[in-house]
């Protein structure tokens, strides 16, 4: 046991000495190459379409996502390739590596995770429910949704109702929604869950997902204002 | 029925037993904290993932080695009036299934990956207001975790071989399993790092190969030991050196002849029959039990042994 401990760890203590030395540029590296391909070149681009984070209109590519992915490419010096299919077809083209990035309704939730890499949460913010009320908790509380959205179980998982429409003559219940569709003098009543959003890029492309991230870092405050300016 | 006397502990072996059980329970706790930083290290990473599935079945041998050593402390009583002793062994077994059963998972998962041709990612985390790449943290957690296995296997191999404990001995080889997987990981992080996506999960199946040889081999032992096979030494290289003892300690006696044994394992005892011929003329039935003392202070382990009268010419035909 001892002996063979002996001959393991000095291997290991040269490998990590060795990509220590190494971590300055190229370490940790792509197993296919995506970084050094994008720089300077051409990067392809898949849309999953939802608004206002990313959707195809007279076909262009447009929302937020888009937007952010616009400045990554520029940073890179990079022409974006726009995939010709969105939704899951989208994902299923960068599970088989024919896209570089992946774009639009995506959050870490979401199961395409062990068939694709998510970067890291680049907006969190949570679902809000808004109304006349003061704040406290949903028990028993009647909250509009949109009919057929994920809304509709979170607000169940809070202890509210979900409803889909306002009977005539009843007082307007509570709104549910993410936090930037609201202006700020609406009454936050309860907040029901959180998002985290991400980007998704091939697994296994290690200096890519690096790139793709440190880019994504610094851009919470710019997307937060654009969702609210797109609410708006 | 008749109960048997309960076993004693020699002095020295006894230390050696309360230093083992501190040991075992701090197994738990170390394995416990291993849980714990790599739960909160392994992020989406699927290697890290099944790593720490397999760390969560490692205190098994340790729990099972502590439940074992508190029933063969139990008196022999109307209900078990052979005692308890056979607990260990079949703690032997339990702590021994578990190796096998963390190899063949470590093995299927990587084998898997490996053919699905699965490559895992590593990105960044924020430690302290700095992005880092994970990878390193990965690594930092796998060292802790390597580290205590190889102290903690250290200390407890000498008292395995000193009170014969094989729940001991198979709870190394568990810890064996865990640093080894651990070095597997760390060179499959670095593997993915430098864009080698197969490294981690060829590593791993490559330990994984010795981790089910282990788990195989003291598998097959405790069944062994259960179906009382001849006692051997720990390691199996030879008889247990107790049989002769117990013969030459009856031979001893002046009125014996000639001696047989019988013997079998029940956990950190030695047990069995003692087949003695007697000189004619000797009253044998007041003086019988000079044989058991004899046999009994031979070796710590003989326990309790019948002493079976037989007549010289029938010996061999019983």
């Amino acid at each position: 046991m001892t002996s063979l401990f002996r001959h393991i760890l000095p291997v290991i203590t040269a490998l990590i000495v060795t990509s220590s030395l190494a971590a300055c540029d190229d370490f940790p590296n792509d197993a296919d190459g995506t970084l050094d391909r994008v720089r300077g070149g051409t990067v392809r681009i898949g849309i999953v379409a939802q608004r206002p984070f990313a959707w195809i209109e007279d076909g262009e590519p447009r929302g937020v996502e888009v937007q952010l992915a616009r400045q990554l490419a520029a940073g890179f010096g990079a022409r974006i390739e726009w995939s010709a299919t969105s939704g899951s077809a989208a994902l299923e083209a960068l599970r088989h590596r024919r896209l570089d990035l992946v774009v639009g309704g995506l959050t870490d939730a979401d199961p395409w995770a062990s068939h694709v890499a998510f970067t890291r949460p680049y907006l969190e913010y949570p679902i809000v429910a808004v109304g006349d009320a003061p704040p406290g908790d949903l028990d028993g509380r009647q909250v509009l949704v949109g009919p057929g959205t994920p809304e509709a179980a979170w607000v169940e998982e809070a202890g509210g109702i979900p409803v889909t429409a306002t009977a005539a003559g009843q007082p307007p219940p509570l709104v549910a929604g993410p936090a930037w569709a609201f202006n700020d003098d609406r009454q936050v009543v309860a907040l029901i869950h959180r998002v985290s959003r991400v980007f998704a890029v091939p697994k296994g492309e290690n200096a890519w997902l690096i790139a793709v991230e440190t880019f994504l870092a610094g851009r919470r405050a710019e997307a937060w204002q654009a969702l609210r300016r797109h609410a708006s | 029925m008749r109960i048997r006397e309960p076993f004693e502990w020699p002095a020295d072996k006894a230390r050696l037993r309360r230093r083992a059980i501190v040991l075992e329970w701090a197994t738990i706790g170390a394995m416990a904290s291993v849980i714990l930083v790599m739960g909160l290290v392994m992020g989406s990473s699927q290697a890290m993932r099944t790593a720490w599935f397999e760390d969560i079945l490692g205190p098994i041998p340790a729990i099972a080695f502590l439940i074992a050593a508190r029933l063969e402390r139990r008196p022999p009583n109307e209900n078990f009036p052979l005692g308890y002793y056979r607990s260990m062994s079949i703690a032997y077994l339990v702590g021994a299934t578990a190796t096998l059963i963390v190899g063949s998972a470590l093995l299927i998962e990587n084998v898997v990956t490996l053919v699905s041709r699965d490559r895992p990612t590593i990105g960044l985390v924020t430690v302290f207001g700095h992005d880092l790449w994970m990878g390193w943290l990965m690594i930092a957690a796998l060292v802790y975790s390597m580290l205590l296995p190889v102290i903690l296997g250290h200390l407890k191999m000498p008292i395995a071989h000193e009170i014969h404990d094989k729940v001991l001995i198979a709870d190394a080889a568990m810890l064996k399993a865990d640093w080894m997987t651990a070095a597997a990981a760390i060179v499959g992080v670095l593997g993915i790092g430098f864009g080698l996506w197969w490294a981690d999960a060829a590593a791993a199946a490559f330990i994984a190969v010795e981790i089910v040889r282990d788990g195989v081999k003291h598998v097959w032992r405790a069944m062994r030991d259960l179906a009382d096979q001849m006692p051997r030494t720990v390691d199996r290289a030879e008889p247990h050196p107790a049989i002769e003892a117990a013969r030459r300690g009856a031979l001893s006696v002046d009125w014996v002849e000639d001696v047989e044994v019988e013997l079998r394992e029940e956990g950190h005892v030695i047990t069995g029959t003692v087949f003695v011929e007697p000189r004619p003329g000797v009253d044998v039935l007041n003086r019988l039990d000079e044989v058991k003392e004899a046999v009994c202070a031979a070796d710590w382990r003989l326990y309790d042994p019948v002493i079976a009268l037989v007549p010289g010419r029938h010996r061999g035909t019983r």
